[in-house]
C-alpha cells in the first residue's frame, strides 16, 4: 500500500536515530581520533598517523595480539568440545519437558555478576584454594591454576559455556530424528552416525557456537586480568591501560580498529564455514 | 437483477509479474447473496480483499453505492469481513471483540455493550460474553466472528472461507444460519468459496473464476444445467463433453457426426455451419442404462466403475472412439433395479434435449 | 561382545553424567559465592570457618555501597523503558514494513552487544566526552539502552511473528486506524513480551560494567562497584554484594517468567474448550 511509507517513519526514526547517534557515531569517532593528537592530555583533532605508527611498530602489541588470539582460539574450541557432549546428551536422550528445564538453567548464569563469578573461581583456583585442597586429599601436590593461561581459559570458558551449550543443544534438536534413523537403518552405528550424520548437520551451530566463544573471549578483560594475572596483558588490557593511564585515547583507539577489523574477518569467515558450502 | 450496490468495473491486480485478476467487471445487487468459487490461486480471496481495501487495484475501480473507492484505505471502508483464520483478538473476551468495531467508531461503552449483547444472544451465545474467545469451540468462535462483523449493521458483508476449517455436520447448520440471516437482515453477502456445495446451496448468483477471470455468472441452476465453457463444465463435473462435425442442421436439433456415430443436439442459438467442428456435453442425470438403446442418441459402452454420493451412483462407462469417460449419474434404486457389474457391457442412451452446445442458451 | 543397545545405554548414562558435571561447573562458582558470603574466614577457602552476616551488614551499611544500589536502580528503570520502547518500535518496523537497507537496519539494531565491552566503553568515552556527557549519569543510561535495546527487539520480534497477519486487517476492518491498531491490537498482543522485555533490559543494565565502568566516572553503579573491590585485595563483600543481586534478578526474571507462564496456562485451557458440545475444535481457527 501507498501508504505504508508515511506510516513507518514515527516508528522507524527513533530507534534508528538513537542507534546512529548512540552506536554507530561512537564508533566511527573511534576511527576518527585514531588521527588524533593528544597535547598536555587533552585531545585535539589533527591528522596524524603517528599513533597508528606508535602501536603497530611495537613488538609488545603485536605479542599481545598474537597471545590473544591464541587465548581466543583456545577458549572457542574447549567451549565447543566441551559443550557438545553435553548438547547431545541434552538433544537426543532427554524429554523435550527436561531438555525445557536444563536449558532455563542454562540461563540463569546470565543473571549472576560475572564478575562475581570470577571472583569465586579465585577461591577455586588459588594456590590454597578448593580445588588444591580436594586433590590433595587424593594426593596430589598443589598445581598453579591461578594467574596463568589455564585461569583466563577457566574464565572464557565460564562465560561462553552456556551460551554455546544453548546454541548447539537448538541445533542439535532441529535435525530430523528419521535422518538418524535413516543411518542406523543403512548400518552406520552410533559413532560414524555421530561423525557422517549428525555432525555434518550440526555444523552450523556448531560454527556459530564457537564464534559467540571466541567474540566473548577476544573481548574480555575480566577472565585475564583477574584469572590470568594480566601479564602477557591481552588487547583489552591494552585498551584499558592506555585509557586510564595517560589519557592516550587515541592510541587505545588504534588497538580498538584493529580487534574490530579481527572480529569481522572471523566472522565472516565463520559464517562462510558456517553456510557457505551448503550450495 | 436488483439494483447494483457493489459496481466491479474492469479490475485487473498485479503482484510484481504476477497477475491475480485481470480485467474483471461484475456487479452485485442489493441484498443479494454472491458466491465467488474457483480453487486456489484463481483469484477469488483477492477480489474479495480487494472489497475490503486491503489490497489496492492495479487497474480499474470498484464502486460501492455508486462511490469510487479508489484510494481509500480499508479503515474507511464499510465492507465488514469475516477472515477464514477468523482473525478474533485474543487478548479480548468475546464481547470485547464484538465491540470493537463500535468502539472504534466511538459508540461509548455502554451502548456498545448492549448492542454486542444483542448480537451475541441472537447467535446464541448470550452465556459465553465474559469468556476469553481462545475457550470457544470453532463453531462458537466462528459466529463471534460473524457478531463482530454484523454488529455496525454493514449493508455489505464479505467472507473470505468462513466454513472451511469445519467439520462437515457443523458447516451444514453453519450454512443454514448464514441463510437465514442474510434473508432476515436484507444485506449482501460476499461469499468466497471454493466447495460447489457452499455456493451451490445458499448463493442466488454463483460467479465462478479461474486464473484471475470470471467463467461464468449465473444462478446456482444456471450454471450446473448450462455451463458456459469447458472450464466451467470440467470444474463442476456433472456432464461429459464430446465433439463433432456438423452433418444437418434441423429446427429444434442439429446432428453431428462423432467418433462414435450420429448424435443429436438441442440447437439452442448455435449458428454452426455445415461441417464445422463442436463441443457439446451431455448431462449425465439425463442418461438412461440398459440393455436396449431408449433415446434417440445411444452408444454402447463398457461400465468400469462406479462410486456413491449421499443416495446417488455415478457410473464411468469407456466409450470407444471417446478418449473421457461418459458419466451418468442414477438414483441408487435404479442402479441397484439394474443389476450391472463393473465390465459389463451396456448401452447408454439419451434424447436430443440432454445435449447442448457450450452457451447455446440465452 | 557388546550389543549395540548396550553400549547405546552406557553412552547415554556417560551423556547424562557429562552433562550433570557441566551444570556442576556453570552453577559451583555462583553456589561457592553464596557459601562463601556467610563464611567467617575473610579468606575463600576450606574449611569454612563458620556462619556470620557480617558481610552483608557490613555491605549494606557502607554509603558507596548504598549509593551505587541507588543509582543502578535509577539508571536500570529509565533503560528498561527506553529500550523496550525503542526495541518495539524496531521490532515492529521489521514486522510490518518493507524497505530499503532493511537489513542494514536489522544489522545495526542487533550489533552492540557482540561488540567487546571494552570497545564500546572507549567508544562512548570520547564520544560522550566530546558533547559533555562523559562522566555523568546520562552517560551510563545512553550505553545501556544501545546495549539492552537488541535484546528487547529480539524478544518482542519473536512474539510478533507469532501473530496471524489477519488480526492487523482484522482490525482496520473494523475502522480503526493504524494508530489505534497498534494500540488497540498490536500492544496488547505483546504485553507479555513487553513485561519480560522490561525485566530482562533492567537486567542487563543492573549486570553492565565494562561501559559503565568507562563512562561512569565517579558516578559508580553496583557492578562498577563490585570491579573496584575486585581490583582492590581479597572481600568477602563481593560475595555478599553478588549473592543479594543475583537473589534479586532470579526473583525479577521468575516474575518475567510467571508472566509468559500465565499466558501458556491460558492457552493450555484454550486447547480444552470448555464446551465441548459446539463441535470440533479447529486448529485452524486461532491457534495464537
Amino acid at each position: 500500500m501507498s501508504n505504508t511509507s508515511r506510516r513507518r517513519w514515527p516508528l522507524l526514526l527513533p530507534p534508528l536515530l538513537w542507534q546512529l547517534t548512540f552506536f554507530l557515531l561512537p564508533l566511527l569517532f573511534l576511527f576518527v581520533i585514531s588521527f588524533w593528537s593528544v597535547v598536555n592530555f587533552r585531545l585535539e583533532p589533527d591528522m596524524t598517523l603517528k599513533n597508528w605508527d606508535f602501536m603497530l611498530s611495537r613488538s609488545s602489541f603485536w605479542s599481545a595480539y598474537g597471545h590473544t588470539w591464541a587465548l581466543a582460539l583456545g577458549a572457542a574450541a574447549v567451549t565447543t568440545a566441551c559443550s557438545f557432549p553435553a548438547a547431545c546428551s541434552l538433544a537426543f536422550t532427554v524429554s523435550e519437558r527436561t531438555r525445557k528445564l536444563a536449558l532455563m538453567f542454562l540461563v540463569v548464569p546470565f543473571f549472576t555478576s560475572y564478575l562475581v563469578r570470577v571472583y569465586s573461581w579465585q577461591a577455586f583456583l588459588a594456590d590454597n584454594g578448593i580445588v588444591n585442597a580436594l586433590l590433595s586429599v587424593v594426593g596430589i601436590d598443589g598445581l598453579p591454576m591461578l594467574n596463568s593461561d589455564f585461569g583466563s581459559l577457566v574464565g572464557y570458558v565460564t562465560l561462553a559455556l552456556p551460551l554455546v551449550t544453548l546454541v548447539q543443544t537448538m541445533g542439535l534438536a532441529q535435525i530430523d530424528r528419521n535422518l538418524i534413523e535413516a543411518a542406523h537403518n543403512l548400518r552406520a552405528g552410533p559413532v560414524r552416525t555421530l561423525f557422517e550424520v549428525i555432525m555434518p548437520l550440526a555444523k552450523p551451530s556448531l560454527v556459530v557456537g564457537a564464534l559467540f566463544a571466541f567474540i566473548l573471549a577476544f573481548g574480555d578483560f575480566v577472565a585475564p586480568t583477574y584469572l590470568g594475572g594480566g601479564a602477557p596483558p591481552t588487547l583489552s588490557n591494552l585498551i584499558i591501560d592506555t585509557t586510564k593511564s595517560g589519557q592516550q585515547w587515541p592510541r587505545a583507539a588504534v588497538v580498538a580498529i584493529v580487534m574490530i577489523l579481527t572480529l569481522v574477518l572471523t566472522s565472516l569467515a565463520a559464517v562462510r564455514l558456517a553456510y557457505g558450502r551448503r550450495k | 437483477m436488483t439494483q447494483a450496490l457493489v459496481e466491479i468495473d474492469r479490475v485487473s491486480k498485479r503482484f510484481g509479474d504476477y497477475t491475480a485478476v485481470t480485467e474483471t467487471s461484475f456487479s452485485i445487487g442489493q441484498g443479494e447473496f454472491l458466491a465467488i468459487m474457483g480453487s486456489s490461486g484463481c483469484g477469488k480471496t483477492t477480489m474479495l480483499r480487494m472489497l475490503a481495501g486491503l489490497e489496492e487495484p492495479s487497474a480499474g475501480e470498484i464502486r460501492l453505492e455508486g462511490c469510487s473507492q479508489k484510494g481509500l484505505p480499508p479503515w474507511r471502508r464499510e465492507l465488514p469481513l469475516v477472515w477464514q483464520s477468523l482473525a478474533l483478538f485474543p487478548f479480548l473476551s468475546v464481547l470485547d471483540n464484538v465491540g470493537f468495531g463500535l468502539k472504534m467508531r466511538g459508540v461509548a461503552k455502554a451502548e456498545r455493550d448492549r448492542r454486542s449483547l444483542a448480537w451475541l444472544h441472537k447467535l446464541e451465545l448470550g452465556e459465553f460474553a465474559s469468556r476469553n474467545v481462545m475457550q470457544l469451540s470453532g463453531g462458537q468462535r466462528q459466529r463471534v466472528a460473524l457478531a463482530r462483523a454484523l454488529v455496525t449493521e454493514p449493508k455489505v458483508l464479505l467472507l473470505d472461507e468462513p466454513l472451511s476449517a469445519l467439520d462437515a455436520h457443523l458447516s451444514v447448520r453453519m450454512q443454514a444460519l448464514l441463510r437465514s440471516l442474510q434473508r432476515e437482515l436484507g444485506i449482501t453477502f460476499v461469499y468466497v468459496t471454493h466447495s460447489q456445495t457452499e455456493a451451490f446451496s445458499m448463493a442466488d448468483r454463483v460467479v465462478i473464476m479461474s486464473r484471475g477471470k470470471v467463467e461464468q455468472i449465473g444462478s446456482p441452476q444456471a450454471i450446473y444445467r448450462h455451463p458456459a465453457n469447458r472450464f466451467v463444465a470440467e470444474f463442476i463435473g456433472n456432464v461429459t463433453i464430446l465433439r463433432g462435425s456438423v452433418a444437418e442442421a434441423g429446427d429444434q436439433a442439429i446432428r453431428l457426426n462423432t467418433a462414435t456415430g450420429g448424435m443429436s443436439v438441442s440447437r439452442g442459438n448455435f449458428a454452426g455451419a455445415h461441417g464445422a467442428q463442436a463441443d457439446f456435453y451431455v448431462n449425465a442425470d439425463q442418461i438412461a442404462i440398459g440393455d436396449e438403446p431408449r433415446h434417440e442418441n445411444h452408444v454402447r459402452a463398457r461400465f468400469l466403475s462406479h462410486k456413491f454420493i449421499g443416495n446417488m451412483v455415478t457410473l464411468f462407462l469407456e466409450v470407444p472412439g471417446i478418449d473421457d469417460d461418459l458419466k451418468v449419474i442414477l438414483p441408487e434404486r435404479t442402479y441397484d433395479c439394474l443389476g450391472v457389474q463393473p465390465g459389463d457391457s451396456v448401452v447408454a442412451s439419451w434424447p436430443a434435449a440432454a445435449a447442448h452446445f457450450f452457451g447455446g442458451t440465452a | 561382545m557388546m550389543s549395540g543397545n548396550g553400549m547405546l545405554k552406557i553412552g547415554r548414562w556417560f551423556g547424562w553424567a557429562y552433562t550433570g558435571y557441566t551444570f556442576l561447573f556453570i552453577l559451583a562458582p555462583i553456589a561457592a559465592s553464596l557459601v562463601f558470603s556467610f563464611n567467617a574466614d575473610r579468606f575463600p577457602s576450606l574449611p569454612l570457618k563458620g556462619f556470620t552476616t557480617d558481610w552483608y551488614g557490613g555491605t549494606f551499611t557502607d554509603p558507596l555501597v548504598i549509593e551505587a544500589f541507588q543509582r543502578s536502580v535509577m539508571v536500570s528503570i529509565p533503560v528498561a523503558l527506553l529500550s523496550t520502547i525503542l526495541g518495539f518500535c524496531a521490532a515492529y518496523c521489521d514486522f510490518r514494513f518493507e524497505f530499503r537497507g532493511k537489513s542494514l537496519f536489522g544489522l545495526l539494531m542487533l550489533l552492540p552487544p557482540t561488540i567487546p565491552a571494552v570497545i564500546m566503553g572507549l567508544g562512548m568515552l570520547s564520544y560522550l566526552s566530546r558533547i559533555n556527557l562523559a562522566g555523568e549519569v546520562w552517560a551510563v543510561l545512553i550505553s545501556h539502552v544501545v546495549i539492552a535495546l537488541p535484546f528487547a527487539m529480539a524478544m518482542i520480534r519473536l512474539r510478533l511473528a507469532q501473530m496471524d497477519a489477519a488480526l492487523e486487517e482484522a482490525s482496520w476492518n473494523l475502522r480503526a486506524s493504524p494508530a489505534q491498531t497498534l494500540w488497540h491490537v498490536v500492544l496488547p498482543f505483546c504485553k507479555q513480551s513487553l513485561v519480560a522485555a522490561f525485566l530482562i533490559t533492567a537486567a542487563v543494565s543492573f549486570d553492565e560494567f565494562a561501559v559503565a565502568w568507562f563512562v561512569s566516572g565517579l558516578n559508580e553503579t553496583v557492578p562498577v562497584r563490585v570491579l573496584v573491590f575486585l581490583q582492590g585485595q581479597v572481600s568477602p563483600v563481593i560475595n555478599a554484594i553478588g549473592t543479594a543481586v543475583f537473589t534479586s534478578s532470579i526473583l525479577l526474571v521468575a516474575i518475567g517468567m510467571g508472566f509468559s507462564g500465565m499466558g501458556k496456562a491460558k492457552r493450555a485451557a484454550a486447547d480444552s474448550p470448555a464446551q465441548p458440545a459446539g463441535g470440533a475444535v479447529t486448529n485452524n481457527g486461532l491457534s495464537l
